[in-house]
């Protein structure tokens, strides 16, 4: 076979880095922030302002609901399809999301949010009475741009511990690159028994580049001068399909993000 | 004066900085054992060669066709499940019937599109030992009245010493070329086989009395060069 193993190192040595950046990134944050940190108290007075450019690290749950129906699939040498499944079968699963995030306020009320994160999405479907549940991960890295509005904003906690703003935010929420996918399903034999199995989609071109209308209300709380807490509920509504039309014909099928996320942050 | 967070709280931060690696080892996708396909009838598959050399077409391990230089090819699948396609560079021979230049093995992966489409070029899309590399041909016009004998990467890592002779006429070129890996200090070095004649011919993206690559019209993709003449 040409396929030779060196060639399996690499791609798992790729999908390695792909998890192990983002957790050496946030590491490196966090400890240049503290430098930062520590080097400007000692020259001059310490302050921050509603005006001040957050950066931080922010992660939590995500819970993944399916919309339209998952496409027949077909596991290995399954004799036959697992046939379309109904998004009504579909049941909340569980992933999560980890990352960086930049706030630059305009003002003390408005400013532009973004982020840059890895997501992992698991879509469930229950089972019925003639097929097993079905569940599908998606891991992806995720980009995101939009606008903050702050609803509350008390300048005097900028000086200090103490709720610093309340917000709301939206923008596009945008599949950068897929990393890994995982099928868990059913094996179809000649005699229609289904047995349980697992697979992946050997490479990305089945997968369109998902974006998602993504809506976030969150606050920040002061836990020093510089350091602040930041916890977020977000929804992200996907606007196309997962599947491309070239690779499937009824390619309808999407998924949505709950997120609850907590974040600590550093205003310069 | 405050202290940094990370300073007044080091436990926190002991505590948190596994906490974020645990999460994310948890949050992590582990590959399934199988391929999963759509229950789709796969149509059909088009290879496009662009190169100047033919390539061996593969299917699932077994050799499909030879696609010529500069050709497109249609094939039918008309079947459900993995489809697996790959492809191998044919070098032509030398003098001494050796293998001149490279004989690399790309692999394209598991066909999803219903009717699928590959582009052959000079950059190694897929994966195998050497994707992600450019491959050119050097086009010469040999005018002058010796054969000469073609090295490329001189000196380089990648030297490929060959006794494939640089002809009088480009058409044999144009057909079945040499291929060599394109890197930045890429080189020819040309060796009359008799007497002390040689010529070298370094990379020069600005100066097409150099080698440069053709990237116009129809050899674009095919690796190769701007015509160097030789007199």
């Amino acid at each position: 076979m040409y396929i030779n193993q060196e060639v399996t190192m690499k791609r798992r040595n790729v999908r390695s880095l792909y998890t192990a950046l983002p957790i050496a990134a946030l590491i490196a944050v966090v400890s240049a922030l503290s430098v930062h940190a520590q080097e400007r108290h000692s020259t001059y007075y310490d302050s921050s302002t509603p005006l001040s450019v957050v950066i931080g690290v922010k992660g939590g749950v995500v819970l993944t609901s399916a919309r339209q129906q998952f496409p027949s699939v077909r596991i290995g040498d399954s004799y036959a399809g697992s046939g379309t499944i109904s998004s009504s079968f579909g049941r909340t699963g569980l992933g999560s999301r980890y990352g960086l995030d930049i706030l630059i306020p305009f003002t003390s009320r408005l400013g532009i949010v973004g982020d840059l994160a890895v997501q992992t999405s698991d879509v469930r479907l229950a089972a019925d009475g003639s097929r097993p549940a079905v569940r599908f991960d998606l891991q992806a890295v995720q980009g995101g741009i939009g606008l903050q509005g702050n609803l509350y904003v008390d300048t005097s906690a900028f000086a200090g511990p103490g709720l610093r703003t309340v917000y709301l935010s939206g923008g596009p929420d945008i599949a950068l690159g897929i990393i890994e996918n995982r099928l868990e399903g059913y094996r179809v034999d000649s005699n229609n028994v289904m047995t349980p199995a697992t697979g992946s989609f050997d490479n990305n071109d089945p997968f369109r580049t998902l974006v998602a209308l993504r809506f976030a209300g969150g606050v920040r709380y002061g836990i020093g001068v510089h350091w602040e807490l930041q916890g977020e509920a977000s929804y992200a509504f996907a606007l196309n399909s997962l599947f491309s039309s070239t690779v499937v014909r009824d390619n309808s099928f999407t998924f949505d993000n709950l997120g609850v996320m907590l974040g600590l942050g550093y205003r310069f | 004066m405050t202290r940094p967070l990370a300073m007044r709280y080091p436990r926190l931060f002991l505590l948190l900085a596994p906490l974020a690696v645990a999460a994310a080892i948890a949050g992590c996708v582990e590959k399934g054992s199988s391929i999963v396909t759509f229950d789709e009838v796969l149509q059909n598959v088009t290879f496009r060669n662009k190169l100047l050399a033919p390539v061996v077409l593969y299917r699932d391990g077994q050799v499909l066709d030879t696609l010529p230089a500069q050709s497109v090819r249609i094939y039918d699948i008309g079947h459900r499940g993995p489809v697996h396609h790959a492809w191998r560079l044919i070098a032509p021979l030398d003098r001494y019937g050796h293998k001149a230049g490279l004989e690399t093995t790309i692999d394209v992966g598991v066909q999803y599109a219903i009717n699928g489409e590959y582009v052959i070029d000079n950059n190694l899309h897929g994966s195998g030992p050497d994707a992600g590399r450019t491959i050119f041909t050097p086009l010469v016009a040999n005018f002058s009245p010796y054969a000469l004998r073609l090295t490329a990467n001189y000196e380089e890592d990648d030297q490929v010493v060959t006794d494939y002779l640089i002809p009088h006429s480009l058409d044999s070129t144009l057909s079945h070329a040499p291929y060599f890996f394109w890197n930045t200090h890429s080189n020819i070095r040309l060796d009359a086989i008799t007497g002390s004649y040689w010529r070298f011919y370094t990379r020069d993206d600005t100066t097409s009395s150099q080698l440069r690559m053709d990237d116009t019209g129809n050899y674009d993709g095919s690796g190769r060069t701007v015509p160097i003449s030789v007199y």
